[in-house]
Parts: structure tokens; C-alpha cells; sequence
């Protein structure tokens, strides 16, 4: 664990991502708090943060991934796996390092965003629509550490799966966005409801998004977001265990 | 020591290693001799479980590599020196793979200053010389002080002064009692590091023998002999089971006979010997007939004394 939380740390791309996210974080974050705060609304300030993570969750994917992807395009997985030839126990010291992180940062960038909002929200053609309610806030903050961890998760499972960025970033993104689009598209309601159990609205409905691409509330309650979240999250890891364990490096 | 028993790796049809049974001692520097694609890398990977075999056991002192608790701190290897993050200083990628083993983090500045990296400790490991990756990479294997050692090509990209170096290396931790397991194309410079060879060819074990004894079995290994009675003497040299070969008026070659044999053989007939020598082939010689299949081997795939 030590070893990856040096490996973790001791990289440009780390900053990079990190940095990325946050700045998705904040952009998309002020966007939508503008606009809903022209839907003429009052919301905790976090609320935006919220519905941000249809952006900002792409970087945190991007990051663990890299943790993973970094390793096997550069041969590294091989003295990783000397160093830890336990195939459970490397998975779980990279899961553990990288959940922690993100939630933290997730949790953190989203308090500063949330404050950032809440000035922004301040000046005169938005009246004050946001505040900042301790209760609501802090709930929200767990939520959205909570929900970046499992993110971060879903794309280690991935990058082990699958080894190579370029694979890793397409299948995210499909599991994320292109899928729940197409479905949605098609315009049949049992699609429509199986789109909005992906892992992003999933957990768009787990933190109670209010603006977001599938309209306001999401018509099913927060537990069961979590709950599919949480699936795609332990079957992604699990296939990527499977495969960390059956193929050879 | 590590013992491979029956060690096979099959891709789809192709045998890459093809049921490797031998045991590689401490205390012995053993050279692991083949041509490219021969299965010496897939060997060393299965050592370290990095692939799984098809069949077959590979294990380090006595266990399954994935059973160690510190396998760093049991064998180090050096396989592949640019398998380093490009972006992770070389103290960073150190200290990461000592902290998995428990190795303290005074180890990882001895092992720079043991292989000479102290000027770029802070250099992104993506920025060294082939050389210096070398370097590293040894590092890497040096850190946890193994009893087991193992160098995929290790003079690769080295200069003069580091194949020196390496080859100093490789006797003295054999000296010090370890298991030290090198792969290398270089016929020149195993023949001055190795005791021991390990041949294989197409993933089959073709050798493994004493350094000494593969080079003797050489078909080029013959005696020398020069006397003022050489056609007398090649008669009875044949006669004693021979090939010999006259080589200008006093001198004769003689293969299939050891050299004391052939002294004997003189002796008994009174031929005065101006000169006995034998003339030894080089490790490289013997390589290639070794891999060309040319030279009989007994059916447990040893050498013949």
C-alpha cells in the first residue's frame, strides 16, 4: 500500500488529472449553478457540484485509469508484480489508495467549488440563489466523496480488464455516457429506465441531481442508485480481477 | 536455488518452453544460453510468475514465487530495464518497490550508490541512458540483498567499463553464495563469467552442464601434438580410438581422445612428444554446434563427460 501510494504520487499525470477534474469541477459547476439559478430556484450550493459530475467524472475516470494503464504501457506492471506477485492483494492496495484519494479530493474540490458557486451565485443578476445550509452541505460532500471513490473504482476494474488507455477511456465513456444516450434515444420507456440505472445517472440519482441531461429529479429513489452504482463498481472490479489473475503479464 | 520441473508454456500450438527439468545452484554463476525466441525469457517470467505455465513447476528456495511474503527480498531480476515509469524519478521508482517488501529506505540510497546512479537519483527515470536504465534496473534487483539473482541480457547497452563492472558483479555475488542466473547473447563474455551453462534451443533443454565440460564435448576441442615421429604416433593414435589429423610433418590433431590418453599412448611406444597441448574451442564454437544439433547428447540431455 506504501508502494502505491509513492507510485501514485511520484507522477506528473497525477497532478495533471487532479488538477483537470477540478477545473471540470468548477467550470461546469458555476454553469449550472447559473442556470438553475435562472430557473428562478433557491438550492444549497453543492446542488450544482452535484449535477456537475455528468463532466468533472471523466477526469477522475482518467486518473485511475492511469494508475493502471501508465503501469502496463510502460512494462512497470512487471516490477509492480515482482515487488507484489499476490494478484488480490496488488488490486486491493490500488483500489484502496485510489478510492482514498479521489474521495478526499472529490470531497474537497467539491467544497471549494460549492463556495466558489455560492459567491458567484451572490452577485446581483442571481439574487443569492445558492446558500450554504451546514447540514446539506456536508451530506452532499460525503455523497460526492462517496460517489467519486466508486468511479475512480469502476475504472480501475476497467484498466485491469483491459490494459490499454486508449480501451480503458472508450469503455468508460460508453458505460457512462454513449451507452445511456443511445438508450435513451430510442425513446422506448424500458430503455429510458435502464439508461438512467448506468453508473453515471446512477449515481446522479444517489446524490440527488436536480439539473441534469435526464431532467430534474431522477424518478427513482437515492438507495437504489446507490445500490446500481455499487454493482457496476464491484462487477467492473471483479472482471478485472479475474483477468489480472488468469492472464499473463 | 531455483528448480524448474517439467516448466511448459504453450501458446495456442507453439511450445515456447517445452518441459524444463533442472536445478540452478547457488554459489555458481549460471549462464542461460539460446537463440532468440529459444524460450529464455518466458523461462525467467515463469520463475517469477509473472506467466503462468502450462504445465510444470518453477520454484525459488524450495516455494512457488506467489507464495513469498517478500519476494524481493528472496530473488531479484532484472528483465526488461526500460519497464520503469518514464515519469517516476529513479529514488521514486525505488522507494515504490521497496515499500511493498518492507525494505527500509536506507537500502534504496545504498543500492544508488552501489550502481553508480547517485548523479541522477532525482532524474525522471524516462530521461536516463539505455545504460543507465541497465543500472537501474540492477538496482532494482539488488534491494532487497536476494539470496536469488536473475539478469535478462544484463550487458545489454553497458559500456566497456559496465560490462566490467557487471561481470565483477555477477562473480562476487556468486562468491558471497548466492544463486545468480544470467541470460546473455554474448558467447565472449559468458565464456569469463559463467561456471555453469544452461542451453536451450526451441524451448528444449540442450545443455546444462559445467562451462568446461560443454566446451571440451565441442567437436573443435582436440589435442595437439607435435613429434619427430607424428606418423608413427597418428597410427597408434588411431588405433587407440582416435580421429587424427596430421597437420604439417611433425605435428597431429587429435579429437575423441583426452590429452593424458594421448601422452600415455606415446609413452608406451617411446615416441618422444616435443609438445602436448589442448586446443580448446571457444564457448562460441561450441554454442553453435550445440544449437545446430550437432553434438550427441545422452537422453537425460546432458552433456557427455
Amino acid at each position: 500500500m506504501r508502494s502505491e501510494w509513492t507510485k501514485f504520487w511520484s507522477v506528473r499525470s497525477t497532478w495533471w488529472c487532479l488538477v483537470g477534474a477540478g477545473a471540470l469541477m468548477g467550470m461546469a459547476a458555476l454553469t449550472l449553478g447559473a442556470d438553475s439559478a435562472t430557473g428562478g430556484r433557491h438550492f444549497a450550493a453543492t446542488q450544482p457540484v452535484i449535477d456537475a459530475a455528468v463532466v468533472f467524472s471523466f477526469g477522475i475516470a482518467a486518473l485511475a485509469m492511469l494508475t493502471v494503464t501508465a503501469e502496463y504501457a510502460s512494462g512497470g506492471i512487471r516490477a509492480t508484480l515482482q515487488a507484489v506477485p499476490r494478484r488480490g492483494r496488488l488490486l486491493a492496495a490500488k483500489a484502496v489508495v485510489v478510492a482514498a484519494v479521489v474521495a478526499v479530493a472529490t470531497a474537497l474540490g467539491g467544497l471549494v467549488t460549492a463556495v466558489t458557486v455560492w459567491a458567484f451565485l451572490r452577485l446581483d443578476p442571481f439574487d443569492g440563489a445558492a446558500g450554504l445550509p451546514v447540514a446539506e452541505v456536508a451530506t452532499d460532500l460525503l455523497k460526492l466523496g462517496c460517489f467519486g471513490a466508486m468511479i475512480a473504482l469502476l475504472s480501475v476494474g476497467v484498466s485491469f480488464a483491459l490494459r490499454s488507455s486508449a480501451g480503458t477511456l472508450t469503455v468508460v465513456f460508453l458505460l457512462l455516457a454513449g451507452i445511456p444516450l443511445v438508450l435513451a434515444m430510442t425513446g422506448d420507456q424500458v430503455l429510458i429506465e435502464a439508461s438512467l440505472r448506468t453508473p453515471l445517472f446512477a449515481g446522479l440519482s444517489f446524490m440527488g441531481s436536480a439539473n441534469n441531461p435526464a431532467g430534474e429529479q431522477l424518478a427513482y429513489p437515492a438507495g437504489e442508485g446507490f445500490a446500481w452504482l455499487a454493482g457496476w463498481t464491484l462487477a467492473a472490479l471483479a472482471i478485472g480481477y479475474a483477468v489480472l489473475r488468469r492472464r499473463d503479464a | 536455488m531455483i528448480s524448474l520441473d517439467g516448466l511448459t508454456k504453450r501458446y495456442g500450438a507453439k511450445v515456447a518452453v517445452d518441459s524444463l527439468t533442472l536445478t540452478i545452484r547457488p554459489g555458481a554463476v549460471t549462464g542461460f544460453l539460446g537463440p532468440n525466441g529459444a524460450g529464455k525469457s518466458t523461462t525467467m517470467r515463469m520463475i517469477l510468475g509473472l506467466d503462468r505455465p502450462t504445465a510444470g513447476t518453477a520454484l525459488v528456495q524450495g516455494r512457488r514465487y506467489a507464495d513469498l511474503e517478500h519476494p524481493l527480498r528472496t530473488v531479484g531480476a532484472l528483465l526488461d530495464a526500460r519497464a520503469v515509469h518514464p515519469g517516476r524519478s529513479v529514488r521514486a521508482h525505488l522507494w515504490a518497490q521497496a515499500g511493498s517488501n518492507k525494505i527500509p529506505k536506507r537500502r534504496v540510497a545504498e543500492v544508488i550508490g552501489l550502481v553508480g546512479l547517485d548523479s541522477v537519483a532525482g532524474k525522471r527515470a524516462g530521461t536516463l541512458s539505455l545504460g543507465m536504465s541497465q543500472r537501474l534496473g540492477i538496482a532494482t534487483a539488488l534491494l532487497g540483498d536476494p539470496e536469488i539473482l536473475m539478469f535478462d541480457e544484463p550487458v545489454n547497452g553497458l559500456d566497456p567499463d559496465g560490462v566490467r563492472w557487471i561481470r565483477r558483479l555477477t562473480r562476487d555475488l556468486a562468491a558471497e553464495g548466492r544463486t545468480v542466473f544470467v541470460s546473455s547473447h554474448l558467447m565472449s563474455e559468458m565464456q569469463l563469467t559463467a561456471d555453469h551453462l544452461v542451453v536451450i534451443g526451441q524451448g528444449r533443454l540442450l545443455a546444462d552442464a559445467p562451462l568446461a565440460e560443454v566446451i571440451a564435448a565441442s567437436a573443435l576441442t582436440a589435442v595437439v601434438a607435435r613429434s619427430p615421429h607424428a606418423a608413427d604416433l597418428a597410427g597408434r593414435l588411431t588405433a587407440a580410438g582416435g580421429t587424427v589429423e596430421r597437420s604439417g610433418e611433425h605435428q597431429v590433431i587429435v579429437t575423441g581422445l583426452p590429452m593424458d590418453r594421448v601422452g600415455d599412448v606415446a609413452h608406451d611406444a617411446g615416441i618422444r612428444l616435443h609438445e602436448l597441448r589442448t586446443r580448446e574451442a571457444s564457448l562460441e564454437q561450441a554454442y553453435q554446434e550445440l544449437t545446430e544439433g550437432s553434438v550427441e547428447f545422452g537422453a537425460d540431455g546432458r552433456v557427455p563427460a
